[in-house]
């Protein structure tokens, strides 16, 4: 633990809730960071994470005030002038992924300039973990070579389905095609720790189907797989589909038995069922997503992006315009400050540690 | 005051939806009741509930002066607001009695209804002149010819004399004006004669205690004056009179023929109830006005707080709705599955269910409210009468010698060619067949003795589907019968369910324990183990039913580090399961304990 004494000053200047939120005690422990992308080409149907279609000036924008939101919250989370550079070696960051929107969609040399003004501004040599979600249509070998030099050692594909009518069905703009040629690409430029993001649950989408997916992918060499359920999350079109009954999505009975099938496919296979929707092989999980789980602190930067530190959770402003206004006026763009106590906090940990295989111990629970 | 030939007291009768309270709305507004910036729709109206299920449910009352353009003279023209629905039907009845005219208003497009009929009749016994009115004539829809013709049938008197109307728009309401001066007699009553006042309503207030709508059928009433209400016996001084505008305004005086307030430091509604009479304690009139009884309680349920600390609230919120209502009955009951609550006794179906909607709309209390049940008369072989407001208190079959249950005279009228239907329904329901008799060439009405446990089970929904909508009904208590009935228990893995016990008849426990038992299956959630529902007769379980356990949960994903907003949507089901009982270790919704109610037969 490093214990850092701010200045005055720089409590004077603090505009946004986020610095109430980090500074209650001057402890520093943070492992873990996300960086959120906001682009995508196009909107998927059932997704409900920020994000807006790419333009050029907008990514410049967005890369700029990301920029300063990194430099800012370190300088504030480390006093340099007053603590001294060797202390800072004290922290370990483990992690970093980056998830989007398509964080693939930015040009890959944004994204060495990402990794190392996070390395730079919270004083880490090197990430355990270093995630980035690709979408099979924007990635190239090219890109993939950058993001090895840049430090990245874990790639997470968007496959979805292999099924062309599911694909469409979902609003993906890719095809099984560039979803097989995408996993290729990624082993070929060197990446060993490959994931891929699968959803069942789709309308008409049989249980073969599903384990016909799984089977394609796991022969290619991927080594872990978030296999999730298709959600109607609130405000999206399919919300809308779900509502109007345009769309029907099936039973609980009918997913529990995809899900129990593709369990079962995983558990042959070797994979582990280390979280409810993850399956891995042994060393493969996500270490970024566990600590989620197990209740590590991290910060978020971009917009939409999610923190937690001490007992505060909090996240950026879901919009891209106010994002760049706010940190453009030298302010922080949190929002939404919420403070942590027991009973959420236990709530919290009996939610969670739940989703995990290991699940937790009564004595773990009662340390709370 | 307003000399006696230049008052006219009338009410206005319609189906639901036919426009009275628009045409209420307008009249004021001709008359200058209402100040334009005032005006809301259905002004009558003023519960959010009465607005919004179209239904007048207390009675109104307003004063409107009128300065009428044929003869130039000011006329007092008092509008008596009724409440529309059979629960209320003896309300509806005193309400009328306070008038010497009503307002027949039928809607140009659907015409003549069931109820338009029972209004008239109900219009007929108590002597009123009606004035027809056709409303929404405005409408493409709109048929005035033809419903003119089918008001002619049923009452009578010369075509033209129908009144055309939109309410909407305001067309021709000025002729209802005239025609409410020039056809609806002025009151009768003498001045001085001794006070007779019929109470038509009231409510409490909680700086001046219960006031009084009334009608002064005789005599003189000034404030001051010792009153002597008769059904209750009690005496009260007058400290203020008035008349009903929008607001109340005093005046030092009632006289015969007036309709008006009073504020007598009244403190229990119960003591002045609906039908009662007032007279003066100093010279009291010989014979009270006829038409009172009171208002009994006919159907019962147990009302439970879905949170159990809100016990007391409850408790509390009753009181204050009893404040305004005499006919709401509450004591405190528990149950095993429920918890602590109020075994509450209601005039009929909708007296209940409006009482449960105010606790949650004006008290914010959620409620689970049992089946609805009658009271039973259990005959022990002791000889001991017992009786009964709740199924599951019933003692054991060995103690019983017999049990009776209330039958009610019902009257059914309806055209004729629902008949068959109608009887098949009556035979259904253990109905027995008294007479026919013709109302008009094509409507008869049917007279039965029935079970009220059976016309409190969606009886009168049934009627209404048979008939097309036509068909009306009517009914009081009769007397106690004997029945061979029993106790139906259900029981939720194993555990009995009090709340759920039913009382029914011999012949049909096999037909409600499938029933209950198929509708319960529907209703429970799945829950993350096996759950079995039996319905039983002592010891013998008659039906059975299984749910299934539920296999997948929450497999919905969790990452992007918004645990925030994922223990928000948890906290929020587990809000949902608020409204749940749990009985052992299943969760019952509030709607399975009205499961019976939606039971098809």
């Amino acid at each position: 633990m490093l214990k850092i004494h701010l200045p005055e000053t720089i409590f004077k200047n603090f505009i946004s809730n986020l610095d109430f939120c980090i500074f209650a005690d001057n402890n520093i422990d943070m492992n873990h960071f996300y960086i959120h992308i906001p682009f995508c080409r196009k909107k998927c149907n059932y997704c409900a994470f920020y994000s807006i279609r790419y333009d050029e000036t907008s990514a410049k924008r967005f890369l700029d005030s990301l920029l300063k939101e990194i430099s800012t919250t370190g300088s504030r989370f480390f006093d340099k002038s007053q603590e001294g550079k060797d202390k800072l070696d004290t922290v370990h960051a483990k992690t970093i992924f980056f998830g989007g929107g398509t964080p693939s969609i930015l040009d890959a040399n944004d994204i060495s300039k990402i990794i190392s003004a996070i390395e730079k501004n919270f004083g880490v040599e090197k990430f355990d973990e270093a995630t980035i979600e690709c979408n099979p249509e924007s990635i190239s070998l090219k890109k993939l070579l950058i993001y090895r030099k840049s430090g990245i050692n874990r790639i997470s594909i968007g496959i979805q389905s292999l099924g062309e009518k599911f694909l469409k069905f979902l609003g993906r703009i890719h095809t099984k095609e560039d979803a097989l040629s995408s996993l290729d690409t990624a082993f070929e430029s060197g990446f060993d720790n490959v994931s891929a993001d699968l959803i069942f649950g789709i309308p008409e989408q049989t249980k073969e189907d599903i384990l016909r997916d799984i089977d394609e992918i796991i022969s290619r060499g991927v080594r872990h797989i978030s296999l999730y359920s298709l959600t109607p999350e609130r405000n999206t079109p399919l919300e809308k589909m779900v509502a109007t009954g345009r769309v029907k999505l099936p039973s609980s009975d009918e997913l529990a038995e995809i899900y129990y099938a593709a369990a079962e496919f995983f558990k042959k296979a070797g994979f582990r069922n280390y979280e409810v929707s993850n399956f891995a092989l042994p060393e493969y999980e996500c270490l970024h997503n566990l600590a989620y789980w197990l209740g590590d602190y991290y910060l978020g930067f971009g917009p939409a992006a999610h923190s937690f530190y001490e007992d505060k959770r909090w996240h950026n402003i879901n919009s891209l315009e106010e994002y760049v206004e706010r940190l453009t006026n030298g302010a922080l763009p949190s929002t939404d400050c919420e403070t942590i106590g027991y009973k959420e906090k236990f709530e919290e940990f009996i939610m969670i540690r739940l989703r995990l295989a290991d699940g937790f111990s009564i004595k773990e629970a009662a340390e709370i | 005051m307003t000399i006696q030939k230049n008052i006219r007291n009338f009410s206005i009768i319609a189906h639901i939806d036919h426009g009275k309270s628009t045409l209420a709305d307008r009249l004021l507004e001709l008359t200058g009741a209402v100040p334009q910036d005032k005006m809301v729709e259905q002004i009558l109206d003023d519960m959010e509930l009465e607005r919004e299920r179209g239904i007048t449910i207390k009675a109104h009352a307003v004063k409107m002066d009128y300065k009428n353009p044929a003869d130039g003279k000011t006329y007092e023209l008092n509008l008596i607001d009724t409440p529309g629905h059979v629960d209320f039907s003896y309300e509806v009845s005193r309400s009328l009695a306070a008038c010497e005219g009503a307002i027949l208003v039928v809607d140009a497009s659907q015409g003549v209804e069931a109820q338009t009929v029972s209004n008239i009749y109900l219009a007929l016994e108590n002597d009123l002149e009606i004035i027809p009115v056709i409303n929404k004539i405005d409408l493409p829809t709109a048929r005035p010819d033809d419903v003119a013709e089918q008001i002619v049938e049923i009452l009578g008197g010369d075509i033209d004399d129908i009144i055309k109307i939109s309410a909407r728009s305001g067309e021709n309401v000025e002729k209802v004006l005239s025609a409410i001066i020039e056809k609806i007699p002025p009151p009768k009553g003498s001045a001085d004669a001794p006070l007779r006042a019929l109470i038509f309503d009231s409510f409490y207030d909680k700086y001046r205690g219960v006031v009084l709508y009334v009608r002064i059928v005789d005599g003189t009433l000034k404030v001051g004056d010792k009153i002597l209400l008769f059904a209750s016996n009690m005496e009260f001084e007058v400290d203020e009179l008035g008349y009903l505008k929008l607001e109340l305004e005093r005046c030092s005086e009632l006289t015969a023929g007036e309709v008006g307030y009073i504020m007598a430091n009244i403190k229990d509604i119960r003591k002045a109830r609906v039908g009662d009479t007032v007279t003066l304690s100093k010279s009291p009139a010989k014979e009270p006005l006829p038409g009172y009884h009171e208002a009994k309680p006919m159907v019962f349920s147990g009302f439970y707080p879905s949170n159990p600390d809100e016990f007391e609230d409850l408790r509390s919120a009753l009181q204050k709705l009893q404040l305004n209502d005499a006919s709401l009955h509450f004591e405190p009951e528990s149950s095993a599955a429920l918890g602590f609550g109020f075994r509450c006794g209601f005039l009929g179906m909708l007296h209940m269910e409006i009482t449960q909607e105010r606790l949650f709309r004006e008290f914010g209390l959620n409620l689970i409210a049992t089946v609805p049940n009658v009271k039973y008369a259990v005959y022990l072989s002791d000889g001991e009468v017992l009786w009964i407001e709740r199924p599951s208190d019933l003692p054991e079959p060995t103690k019983i010698d017999h049990i009776e249950e209330p039958i009610v005279s019902a009257e059914i009228i309806t055209p004729h060619e629902f008949i068959g239907g109608i009887m098949e329904l009556v035979k259904n329901r253990r109905g027995e067949y008294i007479a026919t008799e013709y109302v008009d060439p094509n409507r008869v009405m049917l007279k039965l003795h029935i079970p009220l446990a059976e016309i409190i089970f969606d009886f009168f929904d049934k009627l209404k589907t048979i008939s097309r909508g036509y068909a009306s009904l009517d009914y009081e208590f009769l007397e106690y019968r004997p029945a061979d009935l029993i106790k139906l228990d259900v029981l939720v893995n194993g555990d009995m369910v009090d709340a759920l016990s039913m009382i029914v008849h011999s012949e049909e426990t096999y037909f409600w324990g499938q029933k209950i038992v198929s509708k319960l299956k529907e209703l429970i959630p799945r829950q993350l183990f096996e759950v079995i529902i039996q319905a039983s007769i002592g010891k013998r379980v008659i039906s059975r039913a299984r749910i299934a356990p539920l296999r997948k949960d929450v497999t919905a994903k969790c990452y992007g580090g918004d645990i925030t907003r994922k223990r928000k949507l948890l906290e929020k089901q587990k809000a949902g399961k608020k409204r749940m009982k749990m009985v052992g270790s299943v969760e019952i919704p509030q709607e399975a304990f009205f499961a019976v109610l939606k039971i098809e037969r």
